[in-house]
């Protein structure tokens, strides 16, 4: 079905395009380039992905982020956060994505993005805000656990051996001394199993203090270094330059 | 910036328009003007007919999905406003 006989070319093609199979006519072709060649249009597959970066580059969270992540490639693990976010009811779509962000940037990348699809960077952003003096130390606290991902995060997962999780939590503790490590899990048997994880640390480190949040189904342990006076952010002390600068 | 769907438009339509602006296809991959698979610049994968975004400006043509069109922009930010 052609549809060289509307009177504008461009016409049918933006109404018909959400309406069923149409074919277009060369003088249509034609005048769909002369548009895109004075950058008036783009053509994409689905609209829907592109709304998706729209509408999460609107949100203040990301503009929050974006203003104390510069490094491009971090930014953009980030900003796919948001993304999975959106996605989170088409498990076609967000398992894609998830390869695609494996494929750029490893299995690191799909981390930090969940990290933040999960709502545990936010919540971890919200106790750096409120726990820090100036814009530098908030900065390296954001971008610190970011690039250390796994080094302070662990995802608890319904699936994942209890034991071997302990141990793995205790070994990243005891090797790296941390400043703040983070436990995160989601649904009843994961978070049933974080909390045991939990209870078996607590027996086999020093020196940490424990703070939980629960949200719905979602919950975060925080295990903080030293609660009796040093703060959340005295782990970027351990980054000091040795000439004695701030960072 | 106006967005023009593909979604429903016929392969025959796709290769059409591909053919217009330089490019071609063998029926399932976008095809450069020398006959090699177009990639996406940020994924490294080919680019399909079935799945495909085409910027103006120098015509870049990647694959449809959040992670190319964010590292589109975050390379090119004042180039396009969406």
């Amino acid at each position: 079905m052609a549809l060289n006989s509307e009177p504008d070319p461009l016409e049918s093609i933006s109404k018909g395009a959400t309406k069923g199979v149409i074919e277009w006519s060369s003088q249509q072709i034609k005048e769909l380039v002369r548009k895109f060649n004075d950058r008036e249009l783009l053509f994409i597959e689905d609209k829907e992905t592109i709304d998706i970066v729209k509408n999460q580059r609107k949100k203040p969270e990301l503009n929050f982020y974006r203003k104390y992540i510069k490094d491009h490639d971090l930014r953009l693990q980030v900003e796919m956060g948001f993304s999975l976010r959106q996605l989170g009811n088409e498990p076609d779509k967000l398992g894609d994505l998830k390869e695609k962000i494996v494929r750029r940037y490893g299995r690191e990348g799909v981390y930090v993005a969940e990290f933040v699809q999960l709502g545990v960077f936010t919540k971890y952003a919200s106790l750096l805000l409120g726990d820090t003096q100036n814009e530098k130390e908030l900065e390296d606290g954001l971008n610190e656990i970011l690039k250390n991902i796994e080094k302070y995060v662990l995802f608890v997962k319904a699936s994942d051996d209890e034991k071997r999780s302990s141990g793995v939590v205790v070994s990243r503790i005891n090797s790296n001394i941390p400043r703040v490590f983070i436990l995160f899990s989601k649904g009843s048997v994961a978070n049933n199993k974080a909390k045991r994880i939990l209870e078996f640390v607590k027996t086999q480190i020093l020196g940490y203090g424990f703070q939980t949040y629960v949200e719905d189904a979602q919950q975060y342990f925080f295990i903080l270094k030293s609660p009796s006076g040093n703060s959340l952010v005295s782990f970027l002390e351990d980054k000091k330059p040795k000439d004695g600068g701030k960072f | 910036m106006e967005y023009v769907s593909l979604k429903d438009l016929p392969k025959e339509s796709k290769i059409q328009l591909l053919i217009a602006l330089g490019y071609g296809s063998d029926g399932n991959y976008v095809l450069d003007s020398n006959g090699g698979r177009v990639k996406d610049k940020y994924i490294d994968i080919d680019v399909t007919l079935s799945n495909m975004l085409i910027f103006p400006g120098s015509t870049i043509i990647l694959d449809n999905n959040p992670l190319s069109i964010a590292s589109y922009l975050e390379e090119y930010q004042d180039g396009i406003e969406l």
